[in-house]
């Protein structure tokens, strides 16, 4: 009897401290990169999930891509990574490769993360060796962007928004809005150099079926005739004219939208992702943009090679609240007035809800982008992420392309420099 | 025990001991435990992790020398790197130093408001270091930055000296060199400790000015100048910000910007290899340390210590 009394005792006692417990406001951290213009979006979304739901505190920890980065791979290192942080799909290897982030899956089977209705590749881009460790909320992928009302001052006919150029003709076509531009004499290029875009040299080796590393993760994925038809493929273009020489693309190529070579109407035709073209198109003036997908190359082993690239939210796997953490990762992917708030900051929203609802009133930019991005996901296959620790072998890309640009190396030479880095790289993974 | 010491207990000596300097260890204390806390224990974790695999999240893997070989012999952007901060070092402390000397002495001339040129000359000290005025270095030294709008007026076509390989890094020596107003500060407080009799009787047995400078001033300046140099070359070798801004974080053109500490960075905080970006600071430390030596060690034949 009274054995009986003390278990319920201690039952009601565990009752009342879960009760008291969940009274008490949970606290989690957020962690997110950006500008200045998309720290006010985040806050204002955070700011709404807190309204919705008064029991959660979001405490807000973020800063410029740098910065970002180097906080959380202390915090990581430390086991103090924020509850809820956000990767790109080349960023995440590293993170989920290593321990930090927590399984999904049994959240989103309690329902309280919903996928509803994604195409199952939305979701699956997310998994890495089976496991659901991040959910993806935006798409964006390597696109070709053209300054459609320059095009129309030189006299070039504007490509129809479903042209697929091949390599070939899309090298023709550079040539030919040179030509436009050289007797419009205006004094710009045709294209922006575009070797060194990780992103378009993953497209280019992807479509002859390959990838940056072997399919057990232990060699190069690629070979020595895959970069020397890369080089060479551009830097025909760039000693045809039709790409600005290296001193110039060092000063002007790494600057900001509104500083960018496209806003300065110093090149007509840049490849980027698909989400910045609402970003460049502010600070176009009255010229208009375009996205159209990368070329490709008719003899392929895929009909295209984009890497889709995805935006995801991940959640930590020290993380005391998984519960509050998911309902704002649910939240911020799938709430409609949180992704009006949202304009697509990272691309297409993968939530198809958020696009039924949203689709129409968005501005035209980031209905080009949906539109592309809904263009590439039929077509590509799906695309995992990069493998952790190949950092170098990314930059060497454009260390090799810079190196030919300035005149200091043969495209041979550059090849046999980047393989032996990138084998070293690999050799040290 | 044949020595004469009192053979006391241990106990006894630690209280002996404590009795004398506890309260000397007390007030070092917050000293104390911030040099033993995020000092020694980190330099000697980051000794250890020289001679591991460590990526940050896992578990370190002993690799004994790996790290080391990898630096020397395979490692070509190392290499790189390397000759780099070499050459900006090599360059720019006596161009700084020279610098600041000058200007030292053309203040010790007793002009007005020395303390006002004093303060001026400073303030790209407090400045230089700041991402600021990397900045500014950006808009000065770009295609149609201040520089070659000026040289426009002569006539000469610039070129973009930021984004040459074959020029950037001295766009970044200029910055250093820039950065006088430290060690012109300390030339100055040696120049006042020179006797002025010394000059006097110089001057007496008909000395030049241009004389008097070479066989008193520059003598007596050298334990100043020495020091300097020490404190400079330390300095140079550490330099970060303005790399980092002005190669937009990757090394600028062809690495011509790829100094010891950003790569050393890029390894660490960006490829996630800890272990050996740490046996990298660790040469770094050794090649600092030797160059110090040569320094001091050739300061025997030319530093002048007034007895």
């Amino acid at each position: 009897m009274s054995k009986l009394r003390l278990v319920l005792l201690v039952g009601l006692l565990l009752i009342a401290s879960i009760s008291y417990a969940s009274a008490e406001p949970v606290e989690i951290r957020f962690a997110w990169w950006g500008s200045v213009a998309r720290h006010e979006i985040y806050n204002e979304i955070v700011d709404m999930f807190e309204a919705e739901h008064p029991d959660i505190k979001v405490a807000r920890e973020y800063g410029s891509w740098a910065d970002y980065w180097d906080r959380l791979t202390t915090q990581a290192a430390a086991g103090n990574q924020p509850d809820v942080m956000q990767f790109n799909s080349f960023t995440i290897a590293e993170y989920s490769d290593r321990g930090v982030l927590l399984d999904l899956e049994p959240l989103v089977e309690q329902g309280l993360i919903n996928v509803d209705g994604w195409d199952p590749i939305a979701v699956d881009v997310g998994r890495r060796d089976g496991v659901l460790y991040a959910l993806p909320f935006s798409f964006t992928i390597s696109s070709t962007v053209m300054n459609i009302s320059m095009l129309e001052r030189i006299g070039v006919e504007v490509p129809d928004v479903n042209k697929v150029f091949t390599l070939d003709e899309f090298a023709d076509f550079v040539l030919e809005v040179q030509a436009g531009l050289d007797a419009a004499g205006i004094d710009a290029w045709a294209l922006q150099d575009p070797t060194g875009f990780e992103n378009w040299f993953e497209t280019f080796i992807r479509q002859r079926g390959k990838n940056i590393l072997s399919e057990d993760e232990k060699s190069l994925g690629f070979d020595r005739q895959d970069l020397i038809d890369y080089f060479s493929y551009h830097d025909r273009l760039r000693k045809a004219g039709a790409i600005p020489p290296a001193e110039i693309m060092a000063e002007e190529g790494g600057q900001p939208w509104e500083n960018s070579m496209l806003a300065n109407k110093r090149v007509v035709i840049s490849f980027t992702n698909s989400n910045q073209l609402k970003y460049f198109q502010m600070y176009m003036g009255d010229d208009i943009l375009e996205v159209y997908r990368n070329p490709v190359d008719p003899e392929g082993a895929l009909p295209h090679g984009e890497p889709l690239d995805y935006m995801t939210n991940g959640i930590s796997a020290q993380t005391k609240h998984p519960e509050a953490a998911a309902k704002f990762v649910d939240f911020f992917t799938n709430n409609v007035e949180a992704q009006r708030v949202f304009q697509a900051e990272h691309g297409a929203p993968t939530s198809p809800q958020v696009i039924a609802a949203l689709g129409d009133e968005f501005g035209r930019a980031i209905q080009s982008t949906i539109r592309h991005m809904q263009q590439v996901q039929a077509t590509v296959p799906p695309y995992y992420g990069r493998p952790s620790g190949i950092g170098p072998i990314m930059t060497g890309i454009g260390q090799a392309n810079d190196a030919i640009a300035f005149g200091a190396k043969s495209v041979e030479q550059a090849v046999n420099d980047f393989l032996r880095e990138a084998e070293r790289t690999v050799r040290r993974r | 025990m044949s020595i004469g010491l009192p053979n006391l207990a241990w106990t006894d000596r630690v209280r002996g001991f404590l009795r004398k300097n506890l309260a000397a260890y007390l007030f070092l204390s917050p000293w104390l435990v911030g040099i033993i806390t995020l000092g020694i224990v980190p330099m000697i974790a980051s000794l250890y992790l020289s001679f591991t695999n460590y990526d940050f999240f896992t578990t370190p893997q002993w690799v004994g020398f790996s790290n080391y070989v990898e630096m020397f012999v395979y490692d070509s952007r190392y290499a790189k790197a390397v000759s780099v901060t070499l050459r900006f070092v090599l360059v720019s402390v006596p161009l700084q130093l020279l610098f600041a000397l000058v200007l030292a002495v053309m203040l010790n001339k007793g002009i007005a408001c020395l303390s006002l040129f004093r303060a001026i000359y400073y303030v790209p000290s407090l400045l230089g270091g700041s991402v600021a005025v990397a900045i500014l270095w950006l808009q000065l030294f770009g295609t149609n930055g201040l520089v070659n709008q000026v040289l426009g007026l002569f006539g000469v076509q610039g070129v973009s000296w930021l984004a040459n390989p074959n020029y950037s890094i001295y766009t970044i020596i200029l910055l250093r060199v820039w950065q006088f107003g430290s060690p012109m500060v300390i030339f100055l407080a040696g120049l006042r400790q020179i006797p002025t009799q010394l000059y006097e009787a110089a001057e007496v047995d008909g000395a030049g000015k241009l004389y008097a400078f070479r066989k008193i001033t520059l003598p007596l300046l050298t334990p100043v100048i020495l020091f300097n140099l020490v404190m400079q070359i330390i300095s140079a070798f550490q330099e970060f910000t303005a790399v980092f801004v002005l190669g937009g974080g990757g090394g600028g053109p062809l690495d011509s910007l790829l100094f010891y500490t950003l790569y050393l960075y890029t390894v660490g905080f960006r490829y996630f290899e800890m272990g050996y970006a740490s046996a990298q600071a660790w040469v770094l430390l050794i090649m600092i340390g030797a160059l110090t030596s040569v320094v001091f060690f050739w300061s025997k034949r030319w530093v002048y210590y007034e007895r």
